[in-house]
């Protein structure tokens, strides 16, 4: 028998670390998915779906891009993260840990000049949080659109 | 009609929604590159603002998405900071989709000057292809290897060339054979990487070697 070698490359995406969810009340409705839909531009839906692709992939959250970690003011001792999103404003999205590499997505805003849009988005997310902490909640799973 | 093909029909027909797909992309994908590069020195943002000859806020803002609009000589500096090239280069959107799909921050390990052979020893780029691999997979001492045997006994070398072509073709993308004769797969070493040398990752830079 003859021996004949053929070397190809192994597939070289790296698979995602993370999984990412929306926070979604018990009731029904998932308000994350509104606003992504209803409230940011075209251009800050791709980056955030980019940002989504390159965090899930990012073991370490602390390494995570465009993140915020020691949140300040009202959101101080909820340990809750934002990242920012770019678009014609800067968006921003609040989010918390919820689990052993799971991470729940609380409330996207953008804030101009201390004048917050939505007005209450800090007080709901800290009432999200608190929900989140009770188990009460429904978690819609955020995949990052690979094919876009 | 898909969100998708809705997306796919803009892109095609607004020129302003394809430079917001595209600078989306960079604007995650470059500042996420910085911050891997230093985070593998173990460096802090100051420590590299001091090689950059560069304010450290400068550097947090390069590596926050968004935050700084990159012309080409701050990437030429950035690029020389770390010991690497820097390449720009137009491509179609699948391309630029691909690379955004592979790119892994934890992953991202490009050479540095210091260490690029290929670069640094010149006489290996005259080698074949094949032996320029076998040559760096020894140099690099990290990534896994398998061997599959497929059970064909016809070795493709004597083969009329236009058989052989679709025997390599087979081989590179349907890896079990259709004869029947289930291929089995014996791991045989840790062997060099063709990409990426980081032991970290082995699946970046690994290799399937396939033996009739």
């Amino acid at each position: 028998m003859t021996h004949h070698k053929k070397v190809i490359q192994f597939p070289s995406q790296p698979l995602p670390v993370w999984s990412f969810f929306d926070f979604g009340y018990l009731a029904g409705g998932n308000p994350i998915q509104d606003w992504y839909e209803n409230d940011i531009s075209d251009r800050a839906r791709f980056s955030f779906n980019a940002i989504l692709k390159n965090n899930k992939k990012t073991a370490n959250h602390l390494e995570w891009s465009g993140v915020d970690k020691q949140m300040q003011g009202e959101l101080k001792g909820y340990q809750v993260w934002q990242w920012r999103i770019s678009g014609e404003v800067q968006y921003r999205i609040l989010g918390a840990f919820a689990g052993v590499k799971r991470a729940v997505f609380l409330m996207g805003y953008y804030h101009k000049g201390g004048v917050y849009t939505p007005a209450n988005a800090l007080k709901t997310a800290v009432d999200r949080k608190k929900l989140l902490d009770q188990g009460a909640y429904k978690p819609y799973e955020r995949q990052a659109e690979d094919n876009l | 009609m898909s969100d998708r093909q809705k997306i796919i029909s803009r892109l095609i027909a607004d020129r302003e929604f394809r430079a917001d797909y595209i600078r989306a992309k960079l604007e995650v994908l470059i500042p996420s590159q910085l911050r891997a590069l230093r985070l593998r020195q173990g460096k802090k943002q100051a420590e590299l603002a001091k090689l950059a000859d560069m304010k450290q806020a400068r550097i947090s803002a390069m590596e926050t998405p968004g935050r700084v609009n990159f012309n080409l000589e701050t990437l030429v500096r950035m690029a020389a900071t770390h010991n690497l090239g820097l390449m720009v280069e137009f491509v179609p959107f699948s391309e630029m989709l691909r690379w955004e799909n592979e790119y892994g921050q934890d992953s991202f390990n490009p050479t540095k000057l210091d260490d690029d052979a290929e670069f640094l020893q010149p006489i290996l780029r005259s080698l074949p292809l094949r032996r320029r691999r076998h040559k760096r997979r020894r140099a690099n001492n990290a990534t896994w290897s398998f061997q599959i045997a497929t059970g064909s006994d016809v070795n493709p070398r004597y083969m009329p060339s236009g058989a052989q072509e679709r025997y390599q073709m087979r081989l590179d993308f349907e890896p079990l054979p259709a004869q029947g004769r289930a291929a089995s797969v014996v791991p045989i070493s840790r062997v060099g990487s063709i990409s990426n040398p980081s032991p970290a990752n082995p699946a970046a830079g690994g290799i399937l070697r396939y033996g009739t």
